[in-house]
């Protein structure tokens, strides 16, 4: 037969180690829960990176830019029709040769419907779609 | 009601409870204590309703405290007309108790569930950002195809006497190559298939070709 102070040690011991368990349950569920914060955090930072880094490579502006800078680059010709846009940039690059703006123009991920370059005439001629 | 009272039946000379009835008297049962440690082993730790005889109302108020001693809880106190002596006033402990537990284990279950959840979320949570830094390194070192064949075929013209003029790259179609050169580039041709090269003039002096890459 239990005794009343067998029975309340009892319910005591049971109480506390429920409330141990809750206690150790919602600290690990605390620390998951940072870890989570923590994450998003870093994902929300490598997707902004992510999408500057395509609207570089698909910036159109931001080619014109690059061949401005480094070939001397100016638009000689620049017809837009609803469909493309027709461009002739004549460049004058004053220490590389003009074949070398392959390297540049491999880096992008612009839509190109055509590309010619002319070395003879130094220019370059672009046929780009136009986005709707 | 949860628990289930034991009925005590007090006479003046005898006590009967659970079917077994012991020749005690009511005066023994107070004074006497060998007389009622029989009754108090078979009731301990239990709560008791007392059903007196209507005489011994006088009684109540000394086998209440005969009880208490004992540690056994009366629930009531009445006589055999019913009429009620002592109530024991209402207690929600175990109740509470009860409940409390209930709710620490609903808490702890919740709790569980959530800590499963948070964990499966984490998971899917470094999934994506792998996944994202695996984009985020494609599109760095990224070099668009036709480009890179276009240098590859430039690289393999080095050796060649042919002047370049022009270069037209079509994506998805063809990259073509306009040059002047004193001899027909035919080696190049022999070592990529999917090369053509038409001759554009005609002349003793060297001719002006087009090379032709198709998809």
């Amino acid at each position: 037969m239990k005794s009343p102070t067998l029975s309340k040690a009892l319910v005591i011991i049971f109480g506390c180690s429920l409330l141990t368990t809750i206690l150790i349950q919602y600290k690990n569920v605390n620390a998951t829960i940072k870890k989570i914060s923590k994450k998003e955090t870093e994902i929300t930072q490598l997707l902004s990176y992510h999408s500057t880094k395509i609207k570089q490579k698909t910036s159109t502006s931001l080619l014109f830019n690059l061949l401005e800078k480094n070939y001397n680059g100016k638009i000689i010709q620049d017809n837009i029709t609803p469909n493309k846009r027709h461009l002739i940039i004549q460049t004058a690059p004053e220490d590389k040769p003009l074949i070398t703006v392959i390297n540049e123009l491999k880096k992008h991920y612009l839509p190109i419907n055509n590309i010619a370059i002319d070395l003879l005439n130094q220019t370059i001629e672009l046929t780009l779609p136009i986005r709707k | 009601m949860i628990f289930k009272n034991k009925y005590i039946y007090i006479f003046p000379n005898k006590i009967t409870y659970d079917n077994k009835t012991l020749p005690v008297s009511i005066f023994e049962l107070l004074n006497l204590q060998i007389k009622s440690t029989e009754l108090f082993n078979d009731i301990s730790n239990k709560t008791v309703i007392i059903i007196l005889e209507n005489s011994l109302k006088t009684h109540h108020e000394s086998l209440l405290a005969l009880f208490s001693k004992k540690a056994i809880t009366i629930q009531k106190i009445m006589l055999q007309n019913n009429q009620t002596l002592y109530t024991r006033p209402k207690n929600y402990r175990q109740l509470s108790i009860a409940l409390t537990c209930i709710a620490l284990i609903g808490i702890s279950i919740s709790l569980h569930y959530s800590h499963h959840k948070a964990t499966q979320a984490l998971k899917y949570s470094s999934k994506t950002k792998q996944l994202i830094q695996g984009c985020i390194l494609r599109l760095t070192n990224f070099e668009n195809p036709i480009f890179q064949s276009t240098l590859t075929i430039l690289e393999s013209l080095n050796k060649s006497s042919l002047l370049i003029e022009k270069i037209i790259l079509k994506p998805h179609h063809a990259i073509k190559l306009i040059g002047y050169s004193y001899q027909k580039p035919h080696y190049f041709l022999q070592s990529n298939n999917a090369l053509s090269i038409k001759q554009l003039t005609q002349s003793n002096y060297g001719n002006y070709y087009e090379i032709t890459y198709s998809f």
